[in-house]
This record gives structure tokens, sequence and C-alpha cells, in this order.
């Protein structure tokens, strides 16, 4: 039966709620109608995006089925600023939870859906509430996130459990839809730009050569004068602890922490917005001109190094400080956001600027999410090609529609094995209870010498470790290595433990394999 | 720094807040100038209420719309501002509220009256019309109404995973922020990237200069190997509304996808398109009104509204086609 009969059919077999007596679904079929209604979905946040897909899922009877359900997670609560765009909000709501809200709104809109609202943030510390077994009966993840570092969470977690994750995102007229499938495609961590290599703390302070480098300097900066900085005052105030724990610490960092604790409560301390620009106006002035003058001061234009060399070469470029200008924006725009920065630290009301950051609209948000609920449909019919699926690019502004197939996920290969990102080994405790057992089952099973086994960032075997500590590690259980060595508690939801191993394959050479996943015995 | 003029209506403290995040990315003069405009929406069906979501979402002076039906089972789970209890109501005033509930500094009204009682002293009170679902000939009699009275006009519709949007600007004028380079510094050789705004116009055909056209003669010679045979799709399917008065329905499934075969045909013959352009399958995938098209084509449709009241950025000419089934979004520029 052609999709778009199907699904008007069966959001039509909703009205009725007779599924079964219903004379047109005899003629169609039930199957599709029962996959579309036994639907189980994980809606990740309830911002701009995640309003549009429930409205949509909500329209079409996602979920409504006696199998079927959304649960819908967002720990922010509802702010002025999300009303223009966030459309099941009303002024009234602001303040309550977006996600308990949202889910009451499409509620009102069809009865009949299965919605349920948490306000946890998707990450460690929820990890026993979104466990194996919650993931193991959803049908799809849709993401409805707003930053990237969430995003990479619940792409390893629907990697990890091999469940599809719908992603999507929006920049001001710029939309994007991936579609991530288990077995089939490459997941939303692969087409990432690898890790950045941390900056050396000197080429940030003094030396910096690329844009990438005073970048990093104002998100520290940033950091430190308005998160930290704040919160050692705070804590200095409130937690009796806090002069024990900072007097503690190394070197000059007392110090430097306690006078920072001085500058917030007495020195520096604003009662007013104008205190807060004097203060913004003259951190400028520390900031670009008498700290480069005091390094020009150490290192005169002129130095030379030992070896005869001039010292302002090469990646060290030589600074010149600024003159404040009033009429350059990039003044104007510093004391405005540190002003309104440091009136949020002291809770005042901040002034209104119009920054140049990019957010969303209603229109862009939309589009993306339709687009999204088209790939969902492909998902719940069971197309299994990818040629079937379509990631999407699109930019309202032109308006311009660009789509491609989602990308198939690298193959790896050891011995004859092939293997992607999708696969792990799957070992039971009972079969190799110890590290000993663990070794030997790979070298029996697999055929690879285990040379190093690590779990998280603990390595607890590897071959090159003194011969009395490898005797100890090898007799004990992997249960107790992790707890004891590795430092971690093995939670009793907990089903599998995660590890990684190195090996050598037959001919000795190092063997490219997956991960291992270590299903605990359940006692 | 922006400099705030005098056009448009200006905005209260309270606005600035609510509009923060969109007048940073299209500006304060852009907000003002669609703070100031009146808007008609016509068809209040699942298209009709994206668009109305979007465009008074964004904040616009007022928003009018129009239907005369009323609400059956079928709108309820298309159009969110009709649920199972506004059936048997006017789908115009049943939505009313809840379309005012979006934004409450928009004022919102109703029109009950059929499209073909209006004249042309009705349309005069808005800055930009758009018809959702009406028939050719409505569309080229208001499209005809709008270009004398200057005002912006737009039409669109879906069906089931087609749907498209035409606009109508007349002879429009928008500002643009182009990225330029420029030497910053003369004593340094890099090239600054800076933001200028420039001035531009773009003029527009009405809808019925895109009708008829033979893809073998003058300008449309050789532009038919390129053209999105969607196109040929919606045609088809606004011969068929305007043939049997309604849109293709499931209860006369076969009925419905022969009569559209047919039409298919005859347009394709009467543009001269060669028949293998376009393979008639599409058929099964014309039925219903999916809630995930109209919030795409919903989506095109809010932003054109909102740059051709704000103008701001350039809108498409003419004619945008969208294909759900083989995931394609393209703009056509049609005429005579």
């Amino acid at each position: 039966m052609p999709l778009s009969v199907c699904l008007t059919m069966w959001r039509r077999s909703l009205k009725t709620q007779l599924l079964q007596y219903d004379s047109t679904l005899a003629v169609f079929g039930t199957d599709f109608q029962n996959r579309i209604g036994n639907v189980r979905l994980f809606v990740v946040g309830s911002g701009a995006i995640g309003c549009e897909l429930l409205k949509n899922y909500a329209m079409l009877g996602i979920g409504s089925g006696p199998g079927g359900m959304i649960l819908v997670t967002d720990m922010d609560a509802i702010e002025k600023s999300n009303l223009n765009r966030q459309f099941l909000f009303r002024p009234w709501d602001v303040g309550k939870q977006k996600s308990s809200t949202s889910a009451l709104v499409v509620k009102s809109m069809n009865p009949q859906i299965r919605i349920m609202s948490h306000q946890n943030r998707v990450g460690k510390d929820t990890e026993g509430i979104y466990n194996e077994y919650f993931f193991s009966r959803l049908t799809c993840v849709t993401n409805a996130l707003d930053n990237v570092d969430a995003r990479k969470y619940m792409d390893l977690r629907c990697v990890y459990f091999r469940k599809p994750l719908l992603e999507s995102g929006t920049l001001g007229t710029k939309g994007n839809v991936q579609v991530i499938l288990p077995n089939l495609t490459e997941s939303y961590g692969s087409s990432q730009d690898p890790p950045e290599k941390s900056i050396p703390m000197c080429t940030l302070k003094n030396f910096p050569n690329a844009i990438e480098h005073t970048l990093q300097w104002a998100r520290d900066l940033f950091e430190g004068t308005f998160t930290t900085g704040p919160q050692d005052a705070d804590s200095y105030i409130n937690d009796p602890e806090f002069m024990d724990r900072t007097l503690k610490l190394p070197g000059s960092q007392p110090m430097d922490i306690l006078e920072k604790v001085k500058s917030h409560l007495v020195d520096d301390k604003p009662s007013s917005f104008e205190d807060c620009i004097a203060w913004a106006r003259l951190f400028w002035e520390e900031l670009f001109v008498n700290v480069i003058k005091q390094l020009l001061h150490t290192y005169p234009a002129d130095t030379t190094t030992e070896s005869g060399q001039p010292f302002w070469s090469g990646p060290k470029r030589l600074p010149h400080a600024l003159s404040f200008d009033y009429d350059e924006e990039k003044c104007q725009e510093f004391v405005v956001a540190g002003a309104n920065l440091r009136a949020l630290n002291y809770g005042f009301k901040e002034n209104r600027i119009a920054g140049k950051i990019i957010p969303a609209i209603a229109t862009t948000t939309s589009l993306v999410c339709g687009l999204v609920c088209i790939e969902l449909y492909k998902l719940v019919q069971g197309h299994k090609n990818l040629e079937r699926f379509k990631n999407g690019f699109i930019n309202l502004a032109l308006p311009f529609f660009g789509f491609s197939e989602p990308i198939p996920a690298d193959v790896h290969t050891y011995h004859d094995k092939k293997w992607t990102l999708w696969d792990k080994f799957e070992i039971r405790e009972e079969k190799a209870p110890t590290m000993t057992a663990f070794i030997s089952l790979f070298k029996r099973q697999h055929k690879l010498d285990v040379t190093m086994v690590s779990y998280g960032e603990t390595m607890l075997f590897a071959d090159f470790m003194p011969e009395d500590k490898i005797r100890e590690r090898l007799k004990m259980s992997m249960r107790d290595l992790v707890v004891q060595v590795a430092d971690d508690d093995i939670p009793h939801w907990k089903r599998a433990l995660d590890f990684e191993a190195a090996a050598e394959d037959k001919d000795e050479e190092d063997a490219d394999i997956p991960p291992i996943r270590y299903v605990l015995s359940q006692s | 720094m922006t400099i705030i003029t005098d056009e448009g209506v200006d905005l209260t403290e309270d606005e600035a807040k609510l509009y923060d995040r969109q007048i940073r990315l299209w500006g304060w003069d852009a907000q003002k100038r669609l703070r100031g405009s009146k808007i008609l929406v016509y068809g209040m069906s699942g298209l009709g209420a994206e668009v109305v979501k979007n465009v008074v979402l964004a904040g616009v002076k007022s928003m009018t719309v129009m239907d005369p039906e009323i609400t059956t089972a079928e709108n309820s789970y298309t159009n969110f501002f009709l649920p199972v209890e506004k059936i048997g109501e006017n789908r115009a005033s049943a939505a009313v509220n809840a379309i005012k509930a979006l934004n409450p500094s928009v004022e919102v009204l109703a029109e009950t009256d059929k499209l073909e009682s209006k004249n042309d002293s009705f349309f005069d009170q808005f800055d930009a019309v758009c018809l959702v679902g009406a028939s050719q000939k409505q569309i080229i009699r208001v499209n005809d109404i709008c270009a004398a009275l200057h005002k912006k006009f737009f039409c669109a519709d879906v069906f089931g995973f087609y749907g498209y949007v035409f606009t109508d600007l007349g002879v429009h004028k928008y500002t643009e922020e182009v990225e330029v380079s420029q030497p910053s510094d003369p004593k340094k050789p890099k090239l600054d990237t800076v933001t200028k705004t420039f001035m531009k116009t773009r003029a527009f055909v009405p809808f019925k200069d895109t009708l008829d056209l033979v893809w073998t003669e003058g300008d449309f010679k050789g532009r038919v190997k390129k053209v999105d045979v969607t196109l040929f799709i919606i045609q088809a399917l606004m011969a068929f509304v305007d043939a049997k008065g309604r849109l293709p329905s499931v209860d006369t499934l076969e009925a419905d996808k022969k009569s559209l075969t047919e039409l298919t045909e005859s347009i394709l013959e009467k543009g001269n398109v060669p028949k293998d352009k376009l393979p008639l399958d599409f058929v099964d995938n014309v039925f219903g009104c999916l809630m995930p098209v109209c919030a795409i084509v919903g989506g095109v449709l809010g932003q054109e509204i909102i740059k051709a009241c704000s103008h701001k950025d350039p809108p498409f000419n003419n004619t945008f086609l969208y294909d759900g089934i083989n995931s394609s979004g393209t703009v056509q520029c049609l005429k005579k």
C-alpha cells in the first residue's frame, strides 16, 4: 500500500478507536498502522526542535497505539525569549518546565498520544534511568538538542545500544538532518572534526599566532572571569571547608584564588550597572594594553635569543598594545558584553544588546522537523537499504535544499573478519570471570593475543607491566579490576562493562579490533 | 551597532525581549517593518496552520485567517489549531483564540466568507495575501487584484508527499547583506571581510504567466531536460481539484488515481513534454494531508512572507517545488 494512503488511513483509524473493525483498514491491512502506533520514541530536548517534533508526532498519532510511547526530557524551564519559536509555550508558561508543558500541550492537540516527560539532562548521571532496558525498548531516538556535547553523547549511547538516531539542528536560516542507522551508516561522531590538540599555555598567554589560540584564550578568560571567579567568591562565603581546601593547593594558587575572591567581594564589587561598565573598560585596558606593554618591556622588539636569532620571529609574533577607540565596534562590543556578563554575575538587570550570535527561528525549525518526520516514516516502514534514506541540508535564505544518502559506516578488518562502529565483541562474565580467562578466551575463540586491556581511561592489564603486577592482575576478576583498579562502582542496573583491548593477530601484527562488551552474570 | 530608522512600527521593551533571537538574525529595521505588516491567509488546512504559526510567531501587526469551511475530523488531525472539540465550527473562527495565544501582540481576525464573494477593496487592507488550497481560477483572480494594488501575493498547497509555493511580489525592493573583502589597514596586505548592505530590486510575474508553458518553444527549449517534474505533478493535482472541487481521497482511491493519470498525460501533451519525463506511479503518493510535508512547505512559505514584508534578503522567483518521496526541493523560475 502506498505510504501516503497508509498514513491517512492510520490517522483516520485513530479517530474511530476501533482499529480491528474499521472496514477500510481491512482493505489496506493493519501492519503499518500497528507499527506507527507502537513506535516508542525518545525525544531528547524540548526547545525549538522539540516543540515542532512533538507537534508533528501528535498530529501523526505516532506512538498512540497500545504499545507506543513518547518520552521527552528537558531540564530547562521556559524563558520569555523562547516564545518566538518554541511555539507550544505561552507567556503564562514562563518559568514552568519545558518538557512537562510541551507534553501537556500536545496531549490537548491529540488526546490519544501516549506521552511522558522527564526533567533530566542526558549524561553520565542519568545512565541509571536511560539504561540498557530503557534503550532496548525504543524504536528510535530523535535528538532535539542545542549543543554538540549532548549530541555526541546521545550518538555514543545510540551506537552502544544499536538504536536508530535522527539528528537535526538549525543555525538561523540553515538546517540539517542526519539519519544514523544501526549496522548501516556512520554515526554523528564519525563526521566530526578530530579533536583539537591542546594549545600550550605560553602560546595562549603570550605568543598566540592563530585565531584558534585567541579563541581559546577568550574562552579561558570567560571561564575564569565570569564562572570560576564568582564560584570561588561564593564558596568563600558559603563553604566552610573552602579555605582549608584552597590553602592546600600547590604553588601560588592559594594566593591567586584569594586575591580574586577579594577583588570580587571587596575591591571591585559593583553596586550599579555603571560600575560594571567602568570595570569592563578598565578590564579592557588591562588585557589589551597593560599586559602587552609589560610583555614588550620584558622582551623588547629587538630582543635576540642566545643563538642570535630575533626573539620575535617564527611562531612568536610581535604584539602591539591597542588604544581604546569608542567608534571601533569591537571595543564597544567588548565593554557591552563584559559589562552585561558582570551584571549577570552580580544579578543586575543587563542592558539589551543585539550581538552577532546566530539564533534559531521558527520557519527553519518547522522545516527541519518536517524532514525528520519524513525520515521517521521510512524508518517505521522498515526500510533497510541506505538509498531510501536522506540526510538533508537546507538554507531558507536562498532557498536551497540538498539531500544526500547517509554515508555508510567505515569497515575495519582483523584476520578476515569485517566490522564497523556498530560491532562489539560480546563476552559473558561466566565464560571469562578473570583476566586470565578473558585473555585465553580471545586466544581460543578469536586467535588474538591480547597485549593490553583498559576500562575507560584506566589500564587494567598490559604485557609491559612489571611481572609481579601482571601476575596479580591476571588472577583478579574483571569485576574486581573495575572496582579496585579503575575505582569505579558497578551499580545494580548495569548489565555490562565496557572494555577495550589491544591485540596481535596470527602474524603478530597489531590487530584492529572492536571494543568489548562484557555481559555481567545476573546473580 | 544598528541604526534605528523611523520606518515601520516601534518595538516595545517587551517585544524586543520576545523577538530578541530573530532580531539578532535579521536586524531591527526588518523586525520593525514586519511589525507593521498586515497579512491575510486563506485556507486553514494543515499547511495554512503552519504558515499562520510561523508568521504570527515572527511578530506581524495583524493576521487575518479566512475560511468558509466547517472543521471536519480530518482537519482536526492536520491543523493543530483545531482540536476535535472544534469539529463542526467554522475553520477560521474556531482557530482564532489558539492563534492569538501564540503571540498576544499580534491582532488576529477571522473571515468566514468565500473567496469568490470578496471584491478588490477587501484585499486593499493587507500588505501580503496568501492563498492555501484555492482553485486556479481564484488564484488568478486574487493575484491580479493584488498586482494592481501592489500587494505581495503568495499561493501554496500540499498533496500527500508533494507541495508547492508560488510568489508574485510585483517589483520588489529589498536589502541584502553581502560580505565583501576590503583592505582594513593600508599597512597590512591582508583583506578583511566586512558586511555591507545593498539595496536590490527583483521583478515578478503573475501566476497566470506560469501556466500553459510549451516546453519546446522559446526560452523553454532545452530547459525541459532540467525541469523539476514535480511541477507537472502539482499542475495535474491543481487541475484535479478544479475539476472535482475536492482533493484526491482514499475513499475513491482507484477512480482518483485514474483521473489523475489522465490529467497528467494531457498536461504533458499540452506542454509538449516527453511522456517518459514523469513516471506516473506518483499517483500513489498524493493522498492525504501529511503533517511533515505541511511543516516543510509551511517553513519555506513562512520565511518568504517574512522576507517580503521585512524587505530583507532575496526572495525566490517564483515557484518552489517539494517532493517528499524522492527528497527534493527546487526553485523554478517560470514565465512565458
